[in-house]
């Protein structure tokens, strides 16, 4: 049988696996295929637009990725916002990760293309002009947007998360700006963990903090918690922090060494019988730790190994890690 | 045991044991509706060589949990589901030149076995994948329709999507 021969529905199932530059080339092999990708385009939902070198996936921590068929190189905001988004109507994620070009006046131009967007991540993003009035921008056009993430290591005055919409029920961010808060007024701070606290909170911790800021913030918090240890990592912070979030949910720490998993272990060991049964504890090991390394049956901790032959991290029953982002519905 | 047939487009005929056939949900609705222990279905598309390959697939996958529960699906189910992740056995089993491999995707979408007909829609993407035009064009013996000022104009709107070495 002949390729060309297929009905559509065909095509349409095998293009919807393709990557945006393996559209590109099929577009041009015949008017029909060309048809064809241009409605995979007018359908795709998920974009991650990034100006770091290309990988296979793209990864906000160890269990939001993004297939590699999402991912085009960044051109500048300009090619984004002109060429790129008028063609993908249905974008509901989008995932910008060091794209340059971004200022107060073009920002918000985003959710005129978009008026759908329910996902949205801004990493190490350098908004140009005023920041603050750019996202305020922004922010007050998506109304249906349910998760917003932002990293930006320059950034450190997040007034303007005032204005984040009431639908935003995911905030993913760097604790970076916790030093900031001791800078803010009362009303302003009281606001910020105000709106914190109506949010199931995802925290990439990847920097020491003064450990009064940490407890000031989180402690009213309903939240998972996500520690990375990007640095050294300080033990009695992690103490600190844990033992203060008896609302925590979900915990997650990663990548823990080998020369840190005893220590880790036995910090968790002594904090986890103030938790109820239903905080779940995830530790993502380093990736040269194999199977050998392994607790007690009756621990609550669920470990993760790294599987070179497809990238990701896995427990002992060979599944993933929670998927964060489900647990929107926590109750009181 | 009740048993299907199925009549294939070259004029042979296969018998297959009821719960192997209901894999097709083809079969399986027509069952629902028309409960009855002997039945002939005629393939007009699919000919001897690839029905039994696609019958040893479902032979295979008959007891799958997921066989049982999958549906049809929407564009945007579609657009989300784009793992390329595949059972090792189904990879080693379509391990088929691309031709075969078109006609056991035919057969699965006329016969209606979705993880089937998704799985030879992966085998077929990983052949193109990272292709040229005219590489896939001569992967598909695809005849192109376009003029050279086509070609050019649809290559400045894609730009954005090129590869990046």
């Amino acid at each position: 049988m002949n390729a060309c021969l297929f009905p559509d529905c065909v095509w349409i199932q095998i293009v919807s696996f393709l990557s945006f530059a393996d559209l590109s080339s099929l577009s041009r092999t015949s008017r029909r295929l060309n048809t064809i990708c241009k409605r995979e385009l007018s359908t795709r939902n998920v974009l991650v637009v990034s100006g770091l070198p290309a990988n296979d996936f793209h990864a906000i921590d160890e269990r939001i990725r993004f297939s590699r068929n999402a991912i085009v190189h960044s051109k500048g905001a300009h090619v984004l916002l002109n060429q790129i988004l008028p063609m993908l109507p249905k974008l509901t994620t989008l995932c910008i990760d060091y794209v340059k070009g971004f200022n107060e006046h073009n920002l918000h131009l985003i959710a005129d293309h978009l008026p759908n967007l329910k996902h949205l991540w801004l990493l190490y993003q350098s908004i140009g002009g005023d920041a603050n009035r750019a996202l305020e921008k922004l922010f007050a056009k998506l109304n249906d947007l349910q998760t917003f993430g932002f990293c930006d290591n320059n950034f450190h005055d997040y007034l303007c998360f005032k204005h984040i919409p009431l639908s935003v029920k995911h905030l993913l961010f760097n604790f970076f700006f916790a030093r900031s808060l001791t800078e803010w007024n009362a009303e302003d701070r009281d606001f910020i963990f105000d709106r914190l606290n109506t949010s199931v909170l995802n925290i990439n911790v990847s920097v020491s903090l003064e450990a009064s800021n940490f407890e000031q913030l989180l402690k009213p918090i309903k939240c998972n918690l996500c520690f990375q240890f990007a640095f050294e990592l300080k033990y009695d912070l992690l103490y600190l922090l844990i033992s203060k979030l008896l609302s925590l949910r979900m915990l997650r720490i990663g990548f823990v060494r080998r020369n840190q998993f005893k220590t880790v272990v036995t910090i968790l060991d002594n904090i986890l019988p103030n938790f109820g049964p239903s905080l779940k504890v995830e530790l993502f090991l380093d990736k040269n730790i194999d199977k050998t390394i392994n607790i007690g049956t009756d621990s609550k901790i669920d470990l993760f190994y790294y599987d070179e032959s497809c990238g990701e991290w896995f427990n002992e029953e060979r599944k993933y890690g929670n998927d964060f982002m489900l647990l929107s519905d926590l109750s009181d | 045991m009740s048993a299907i047939k199925f009549e294939t487009s070259d004029g042979f005929t296969i018998q297959v044991e009821r719960e192997t056939a209901v894999v097709s949900k083809v079969v399986k609705n027509f069952l629902e509706y028309h409960p009855t222990d002997k039945c002939t279905f005629h393939l007009n598309c699919v000919d001897n060589a690839t029905l039994r390959k696609v019958v040893e697939w479902m032979r295979h996958h008959k007891d799958d949990a997921y066989i049982e529960t999958e549906s049809d699906e929407s564009d945007e189910e579609r657009s989300q589901d784009v793992s390329i992740e595949m059972d090792p056995w189904d990879a080693n089993f379509l391990n088929e030149d691309l031709f075969f491999l078109l006609d056991i995707l035919n057969a699965a979408n006329f016969m209606k076995i979705k993880v089937l007909f998704k799985n030879c829609c992966k085998k077929i993407y990983l052949m193109s994948k990272g292709k040229s035009s005219v590489e896939i064009k001569r992967l598909l013996k695809e005849r192109c329709d376009f003029t050279d000022e086509d070609l050019q104009r649809i290559a400045n709107k894609y730009e954005w999507m090129a590869r990046v070495n």
